[in-house]
């Protein structure tokens, strides 16, 4: 139990770590995908996705790990979730 | 709204390049609809329900909404009202894990007398009218309604949340215990008490210390920053001038951030996210400060239980992670509204800048509710498992974010 949430702690250092010195954090970067002028956010969604696909589905491969349960799609709720996110989003400049 | 950009654009100096931008921003907006419009389609039509789930176990809701058969939701209010999440095992037993139809419908309960029981999880005080309610419906006589009464009252009600139940596997009973009404056994539902746990005094413990040292550290870096001038940066080796740069490029920290992913799955058993802790924080704030309004409220007790969960550690840890990164490249202060983007557009004022980012983070938080999750554990942690939700949250979200900077910046777009 406490090992888990030491290996939590770490992992969130690990990610926060990431996303800043991805830059992330800054509100410029954030509103420049949304106006093509800075694609920061894509590179780093982008390769972050394409090595975790990549890693995990090898190591499935391999049987090293068991998937947790995929997000569950609901096409409208997602959609529509997606929408207010991205109001919210280009807004705040999270 | 994006013509009155388009109308706008003679003031500018370049119009024609800005055109075709405009231009090419509509197409792309055009093609993510059309995209969104396709997996639509295809997710709808009608497939072979096992090679849909992508080998990966999802839910019922893979068949029985996503690919619409048999669908519950069309025609009856109950399943409208309770069809959360993956909450169809907890009345109807089977495995919602199971990629085979077979497998997965196994020791299925449907019948009103096997489900009842599990219906006072929730409704603790209202129980009877629930029943009654549904029974005239389904058209259950009244001599066996007293039955089903008598044995869902005297069913345990556990303090763990029907979630818990379902991932500790001790969600049974019913079953057994609609064989023989009385004297038997009842239904063994744990009772773990999840919002009493010492866990909680440690949650309130680690926000607390948190908050508390993060302002004093925030006052004493102030104060450093103010007192010292910079030293020289870098030149000592290169990993710590790395290390120490602020703007790494995106590839290379996506790559760390993939690889934070992978360990999660793998030794944290856990997708990465920075919502769902939020919710949880607020669930339990909420369900500590109005007990009496949270006993009844169906979001606030089972949808997101109060709890220290793996999640609220990560956002903990992410929140020092990105201070240690802010550290490390020496940009670490207290700063309102200093973004030179934000400034061209909405000027200096630092309460415009708290104010609409409350209202911004409100709605994200809102739009990840719905959706199921935010950029980090929709997007990119449902993306790294190839789950075709996370796509269309993205597209979603990129399609309202640009247009909702059009409208901010119009003609400055």
């Amino acid at each position: 139990m406490i090992w888990s949430y030491a290996i939590a702690l770490l992992l969130g250092i690990v990610f926060g770590f990431a996303l800043n010195k991805g830059g992330l954090t800054r509100y410029g970067n954030i509103i420049g995908v949304f106006r093509f002028t800075n694609l920061t956010v894509i590179k780093f969604m982008l390769t972050a996705i394409l090595v975790g696909s990549g890693g995990l589905y090898l190591l499935k491969t391999w049987n090293v790990v068991d998937f947790p349960n995929i997000p569950a799609t609901y096409i409208v709720g997602n959609i529509i979730g997606g929408l207010v996110f991205g109001i919210g989003m280009a807004l705040s400049g999270y | 709204m994006i013509e009155l950009g388009l109308i706008n654009s003679t003031h500018l100096t370049n119009s024609s390049g800005m055109k075709d931008k405009r231009l090419f921003q509509i197409l792309v907006i055009m093609l993510l609809a059309a995209g969104l419009a396709a997996a639509g389609v295809w997710l709808t039509s009608d497939s072979t329900p096992v090679d849909a789930q992508c080998t990966t176990p999802s839910s019922c809701k893979t068949c029985h909404e996503v690919q619409g058969q048999k669908p519950v939701n069309n025609g009856s209010d109950w399943h409208q009202q309770h069809a959360i999440f993956d909450f169809c095992e907890a009345c109807h037993g089977g495995d919602r894990n199971a990629v085979q139809k077979s497998a997965a419908h196994a020791g299925l309960r449907t019948a009103f007398v096997q489900m009842a029981p599990t219906c006072r999880n929730c409704h603790t005080t209202e129980l009877e009218t629930c029943l009654s309610t549904y029974a005239g419906e389904l058209g259950v006589d009244d001599s066996s309604l007293g039955d089903i009464l008598e044995m869902a009252v005297s069913a345990p009600v556990g303090s763990s949340t029907i979630l818990d139940q379902i991932q500790s596997g001790t969600l049974v009973g019913p079953q057994e215990s609609s064989e023989s009404t009385a004297g038997s056994e009842p239904a063994s539902i744990t009772s773990t008490g999840t919002f009493d746990s010492p866990l909680n005094l440690v949650l309130a413990v680690v926000l607390g210390c948190s908050l508390v040292g993060g302002t004093v550290f925030v006052a004493w870096n102030e104060r450093r920053l103010r007192r010292s001038s910079r030293e020289a940066i870098g030149l000592l080796q290169n990993v710590a001038a790395f290390v120490k740069k602020e703007n790494w490029s995106p590839y290379a920290a996506g790559i760390l951030m993939g690889l934070a992913g992978i360990l999660a799955v793998l030794i944290g058993d856990h997708l990465l996210t920075a919502s769902g802790p939020v919710a949880t924080i607020a669930s339990s704030i909420f369900n500590a400060v109005f007990p009496g309004a949270a006993e009844g409220n169906m979001y606030f007790r089972f949808v997101v239980p109060p709890e220290f969960s793996w999640a609220v550690m990560l956002f903990v840890g992410i929140f020092f992670g990105g201070m240690l990164g802010a550290l490390t490249s020496r940009t670490l202060r207290l700063r309102w509204s200093d973004d030179p983007t934000w400034r061209k557009v909405f000027g200096r004022s630092p309460w415009k800048r708290v104010l609409i980012g409350f209202v911004g983070a409100l709605l994200l938080q809102y739009g990840a509710s719905i959706a199921g999750g935010c950029t980090s554990g929709l997007a990119i942690s449902g993306g790294m498992l190839l789950a075709p939700s996370a796509f269309l949250f993205m597209a979603g979200m990129f399609i309202a974010g640009i247009i909702t900077v059009v409208v901010i910046y119009r003609r400055r777009y």
